[in-house]
């Protein structure tokens, strides 16, 4: 009796997974067909880094090396609501691969890592929150080495839950 | 579902300027709702743009960008009546995908 209901719930277990796994595997495919790129693996990547060496290192650099040609736009020097702070940062630089932005007061310092296609302009603009008054710093993926510039933004109402 | 996307794009001389603005909460993770439980992270983590196949904007977000963000780039080598689509995914994967053409 007992050897029968084994058989029995081995079997049902069986088909319960062979019929799950039909439509799994089909989802894949369909989510790596369907365009974007898949969310890159977070906390391992740039946006788990805690300093900004660590996400200079991230990026491929090995240590903080300044550069004067990187301008801030529009960004502001004070900012009356952190929770909207719209930051532009545009490169100079030549052969620019990718641009980070590092927001050194924030929970998640890094705030976005902009990739920058042949044929784009190394020039980007996007609002974010900043907690607290913070430097800012632009990290700049640029043949190989990693360029970093600061700006200070002073924050007079903050961005979280203030 | 979430809302649709505006997009614009404009011919600025060489280049296309490209302004989106994505309806997003772009919870953190950080935030406290009123009865003091944390409000789980909720935000966009991949944004990319391609016209004709070519991709022209591609980026990782963290929970810092903005609630409803904002977007500003620009590229060479496009052309009036080009259409280009921008996608986001977020932290529970969803996505949108909405097209603008570029205009004059």
């Amino acid at each position: 009796m007992d050897k029968v209901r084994r058989t029995f719930v081995n079997r049902g277990a069986r088909v319960a997974l062979f019929g799950a796994a039909g439509p799994l595997l089909a989802l894949g495919t369909c989510a790596q067909a369907q365009s974007a790129p898949p969310a890159p693996d977070w906390a391992q990547g740039v946006f788990g880094a805690r300093t900004l060496l660590e996400a200079v290192r991230a990026m491929g650099g090995t240590a903080v090396i300044e550069t004067r040609d990187v301008s801030w736009g529009n960004t502001p020097d004070i900012a009356e609501n952190g929770l909207v702070v719209p930051i532009s940062i545009a490169t100079t630089l030549a052969g620019v691969e990718s641009i980070g932005l590092y927001i050194e007061k924030n929970p998640t310092p890094v705030a976005a890592l902009f990739e920058v296609p042949a044929g784009t302009r190394p020039s980007f603009r996007t609002n974010f929150k900043l907690g607290e008054s913070s430097n800012i710093y632009a990290l700049v993926k640029a043949e190989g080495r990693v360029l970093v510039a600061r700006h200070e933004i002073k924050v007079t109402i903050g961005g979280c839950g203030g | 579902m979430a809302d649709p996307m505006r997009i614009r794009a404009r011919i600025e001389g060489d280049q296309c300027v490209v302004r989106v603005l994505i309806g997003h909460e772009m919870e953190t993770g950080q935030r406290r709702d009123a009865t003091g439980r944390l409000v789980p992270a909720w935000f966009i983590q991949r944004v990319t743009a391609t016209t004709g196949g070519r991709v022209v904007f591609s980026a990782s977000w963290g929970p810092a960008v903005s609630k409803n963000p904002v977007i500003q780039f620009s590229y060479a080598g496009a052309k009036v009546g080009d259409r280009i689509q921008v996608t986001w995914v977020d932290t529970r994967g969803d996505r949108r995908t909405d097209e603008a053409v570029v205009s004059a």
